[in-house]
């Protein structure tokens, strides 16, 4: 049935296929227009440089009035991402505004990558190494690029 | 799969891609679509009537673009924005035909008429041959804006034509739409006032949906929820120009309770990711996922071979800009020392 979630999202999978940002990608799976894939190119001239990263996007009817739920699914090495591939980015929670689209969502999550705020980290570690041992953390991280392609 | 959803990235490879910003202004930022009733904020944002009610109820009392604070009682028609909608809505088929055709042939088919007095009001510059086509003012009335269905080719007015497209076409006669033409006058829709859960007893609140001819079944709150999306449905259909029958609105309210509500006792999205296991997910979808990288790519491909055309195009017109200096110079300096010699 066509409800206005459903409709959105429709229009969200339009402007991913004829005019999506750089570097990201996503779709609606077969048989459910509620429940994304989508796919974060690391960007360049960062550790993350060339990642092939999965993620998993999970609307449901009060989009856009709700952020949907998001999380990685292949490993990553980041202080606002959780052991789980979940994400704590304020726009998914307190921030969200319904004027975001699946466009800007993976935008977000792509500048968040080289970009992470480490005041309140989802993962500990990562957010100690990128503070206080930044190769380290670079080293890390690489790891996970390397695990993104034989996912 | 996409087709019947017009959106500003259609304008984009057109001869026209500006018009992607226009389409775009013209949008809702809440459902995208072109605006439907459209309601200025006091911070000066516009949204759909239903869009902006549905969100300031529901979910926050702020404004979605800029999150000023924001209270329904502050919306005020957008007149002005509700015209443009309805002139460029019921052009935009006709422009986008037009102008993808014109793409695919060098030479555009349409030239400007010799003489076309109505638009020379002298202000257009010279030098520069502006198309226009005639064949859009056969389908536009200047009066009463009618505008063909690209679809089922029916005639309407291009404020009912979302409407009658998001119904597939199906609702010519079906509901008796205003727009059919019989120009009845009908009694203005009045709104209605608002339930405050805190004051107002569950009895009245039962009693004003059995007026109202809706469901009174359900808990308390359900029905203080179920008047709320009712007065939200109402008043956003009574700011319409061409508002909608009663049991339209009752069919809305009934579909939300079957989608929105009913889903609320679903599993909550963040368990239903959690519960996903993500080697499983990743090799269930290996074949999307792959197909995502490969467009991923594309897309930063794409991005750097348009930089480089520009900065070369740049370098080009940065290039020519110098040439013309160097052909210039030998003169402006005769010029200075004439001048030079002049004031000597």
């Amino acid at each position: 049935m066509s409800t206005t979630a459903r409709r959105r999202l429709m229009r969200d999978f339009k402007r991913m296929q004829q005019d999506p940002p750089q570097g990201v990608s996503a779709s609606p799976v077969a048989d459910n227009v509620l429940t994304w894939n989508a796919v974060i190119i690391g960007p360049a001239e960062t550790p993350f440089e060339d990642g092939t990263f999965r993620m998993v996007l999970q609307f449901d009817e009060q989009y856009p009035n709700k952020p949907p739920a998001v999380k990685f699914v292949s490993q990553m090495f980041h202080p606002n991402v959780y052991s789980s591939g979940e994400l704590c980015l304020d726009i998914l929670q307190n921030r969200w505004s319904p004027t975001y689209d699946v466009a800007a969502i993976l935008t977000s999550v792509q500048s968040l990558l080289n970009d992470p705020n480490t005041s309140s980290p989802a993962n500990v570690e990562a957010s100690m190494l990128y503070k206080d041992h930044r190769q380290q953390y670079e080293k890390r991280v690489r790891d996970t690029v390397e695990a993104s392609w034989t996912d | 799969m996409n087709s019947d959803i017009p959106d500003p990235s259609d304008w984009i490879d057109s001869k026209l891609s500006g018009l992607k910003d226009v389409d775009e202004t013209l949008r809702c930022h809440i459902c995208k679509e072109f605006f439907t009733a459209p309601m200025i904020t006091g911070c000066g944002h516009t949204f759909c009537s239903l869009c902006i009610q549905r969100y300031l109820t529901n979910t926050s009392q702020r404004c979605p673009t800029c999150m000023q604070e924001q209270q329904i009682s502050q919306l005020r028609k957008n007149v002005t924005v509700e015209t443009l909608v309805e002139h460029f809505s019921a052009q935009r088929a006709t422009i986008l035909r037009v102008v993808k055709e014109a793409a695919k042939q060098p030479i555009p088919e349409v030239v400007e008429p010799p003489s076309s007095p109505d638009l020379d009001d002298g202000r257009r510059r010279s030098g520069r041959k502006r198309t226009r086509t005639n064949y859009t003012e056969t389908l536009v009335s200047s009066d009463d804006i009618q505008v063909e269905c690209p679809v089922c080719q029916a005639m309407l007015p291009g404020a009912a034509i979302n409407r009658h497209l998001d119904n597939n076409c199906n609702d010519t006669g079906a509901n008796g739409g205003n727009w059919l033409g019989t120009k009845k006058k009908t009694k203005p829709l009045r709104k209605i006032q608002r339930v405050n859960q805190a004051s107002e007893s569950v009895a009245n609140v039962r009693r004003k949906l059995q007026d109202e001819g809706l469901s009174t079944s359900g808990s308390k709150q359900t029905l203080f929820r179920r008047y709320d999306e009712w007065v939200t449905l109402w008043n956003a259909n009574v700011d319409n120009k061409t508002p909608r029958s009663k049991s339209d609105i009752k069919d809305d309210l009934r579909r939300w309770e079957t989608t929105v509500v009913a889903n609320e006792n679903a599993q909550p999205v963040k368990m239903t990711i959690k519960n996903i296991d993500d080697r499983q997910w990743v090799q269930k979808h290996k074949e999307d996922y792959d197909y995502l990288i490969e467009q991923a790519r594309k897309s930063i491909l794409k991005k750097k071979q348009e930089k480089e055309k520009e900065q070369q195009q740049q370098q080009e017109g940065h290039q020519k800009a110098v040439d013309r200096r160097e052909d210039n110079e030998p003169d402006m300096k005769r010029s200075e020392t004439e001048g030079y010699q002049v004031v000597s």
